[in-house]
């Protein structure tokens, strides 16, 4: 995995523009994932949400083969919001609502998106977008730096053992606990309607 | 795929990170995308993986100072343990040079100045003087080089490989990239850019990549190949000679 910090996705960005197919292949497998799983999230449709994550992926290669993608740097930000806006386009054509995230719920399955519209409004505001934040900085320092190397630049465990000279199993449970405490921190952020931020 | 596995195995952080072949991708997205409880867990690490993408290098800049200290600690037991091995191994090399019954030998150097002789200081970079036109590759290459300038070797390595694919002829842009992986840590890939370099042929790079692919060589306790490129280097008569000189005796 190469570093992806903002020099990294510049690169990577500049190897879409120049055509070049192995940065294309790169880009749908970093971020088709994590697209796919915020249209279901929001959807609750699985064929759309392939669809729309698809779409979300060609919006992004069009925009940088055309080089509309003005800071390449922060490209993760310009494909989370390319699939973002295609959700709510989707959603407003189809006079829907987005599927309430129900962290810590005991729902049964995802719901048929023909059932109707969802009760919970979409939240947008500043401080409840910073509810992941602040429970981030709140994990010990080298605790959230295993989870930056596992989840933004793509490490396993045995390649940030090597990073910051843990044991990878050391690693492999301190990322385990991280999670747990991220995952009470934010199903708490939740109940108080301060996660879902569509 | 079920849920069990799926915690075991850590499929969603893989999942996430990209880090699944074809097959176990699409078997866990078969299987989310008709389980509540997976696809909570999922949206979870999602919305952390986003977070960390738009803020984590600030995160880690904040308070990043156990760990960094701990890096560097390590970094430090790495060079010990290292300055140990090639002293060893530099001991027993000597010692069946040395042999019994055989003739003595000359004046040796300590191995552990071998370690002294692989340092470098990164070679100057004098920017060319701005042209009317830049292609693609040249662009990339002065963006990339802006870093290194700045002593981020690191950060100066994508755009490099980004250059390099687009002008597979540029010696420059090889010899730059073979240092920068050389100052990262990345050895064996440096020696390899350095060896592309030299491979191109004749150019302003061609002594410089003999010389400091020696010095990673023999980093990597290459003895041989280093001697190689050091005679290479004297071969040619240039302004390295003398270094050159001064390395090959130490390590006769």
């Amino acid at each position: 995995m190469p570093n992806m910090g903002p020099a990294g996705w510049a690169s990577l960005a500049q190897g879409v523009r120049m055509r070049d197919r192995a940065s294309e292949e790169e880009l749908a497998r970093l971020f088709h994932p994590h697209l796919l799983a915020l249209a279901a999230s929001r959807l609750g449709d699985r064929e759309t949400a392939r669809e729309i994550a698809q779409e979300a992926i060609l919006a992004v290669l069009e925009a940088l083969w055309e080089g509309r993608v003005r800071e390449p740097g922060k490209l993760p930000a310009f494909v989370v919001g390319t699939g973002r806006n295609m959700i709510r386009d989707y959603l407003r054509r189809k006079g829907r609502r987005p599927k309430p995230l129900s962290l810590g719920s005991d729902d049964a399955s995802i719901s048929d998106p023909a059932s109707g519209p969802c009760e919970t409004p979409p939240l947008e505001k500043k401080e409840e977008r910073d509810g992941v934040f602040e429970a981030l900085r709140e994990l010990k320092p080298a605790d959230r730096e295993i989870l930056f190397l596992t989840l933004a630049k793509g490490l396993s465990p045995r390649e940030i053992a090597v990073e910051i000279g843990l044991k990878s199993e050391t690693v492999r449970l301190r990322k385990s606990r991280a999670l747990k405490r991220l995952r009470r921190k934010l199903k708490s952020l939740t109940r108080k309607g301060l996660l879902d931020h569509i | 795929m079920d849920c069990k596995r799926i915690e075991h195995e850590e499929v969603v952080e893989k999942y996430l990170a990209g880090r699944l072949d074809r097959a176990e991708r699409e078997e866990f997205e078969a299987h989310y995308l008709s389980c509540a409880k997976c696809q909570e867990e999922l949206e979870l690490v999602r919305a952390i993986q986003e977070k960390l993408w738009e803020k984590g290098e600030e995160l880690i800049e904040e308070t990043a100072q156990p760990s960094r200290t701990l890096r560097v600690r390590k970094a430090w037991a790495f060079a010990a343990a290292a300055a140990g091995l090639l002293m060893i191994i530099g001991a027993a090399v000597w010692w069946q040079a040395k042999g019994p019954g055989r003739p003595p030998a000359g004046p040796q150097a300590p191995p552990s100045s071998w370690i002294a002789l692989a340092r470098f200081e990164p070679p100057l970079f004098i920017p060319p003087a701005l042209r009317d036109e830049e292609d693609e590759a040249s662009q990339l290459f002065r963006s990339g080089m802006a870093y290194y300038q700045a002593g981020r070797y690191g950060e100066t390595i994508p755009y490099l490989r980004a250059a390099a694919r687009l002008d597979p002829n540029g010696a420059g842009i090889r010899f730059f990239l073979g240092i920068c992986l050389l100052l990262t840590g990345e050895t064996a890939e440096g020696i390899e850019k350095l060896g592309a370099t030299i491979s191109l042929g004749d150019s302003a790079y061609l002594e410089e990549a003999h010389f400091y692919r020696a010095k990673a060589l023999l980093a990597q306790m290459d003895v041989d190949g280093a001697k190689s490129e050091l005679r290479w280097v004297l071969s040619e008569g240039s302004d390295l000679k003398e270094e050159a000189a001064r390395m090959l005796a130490l390590i006769r």
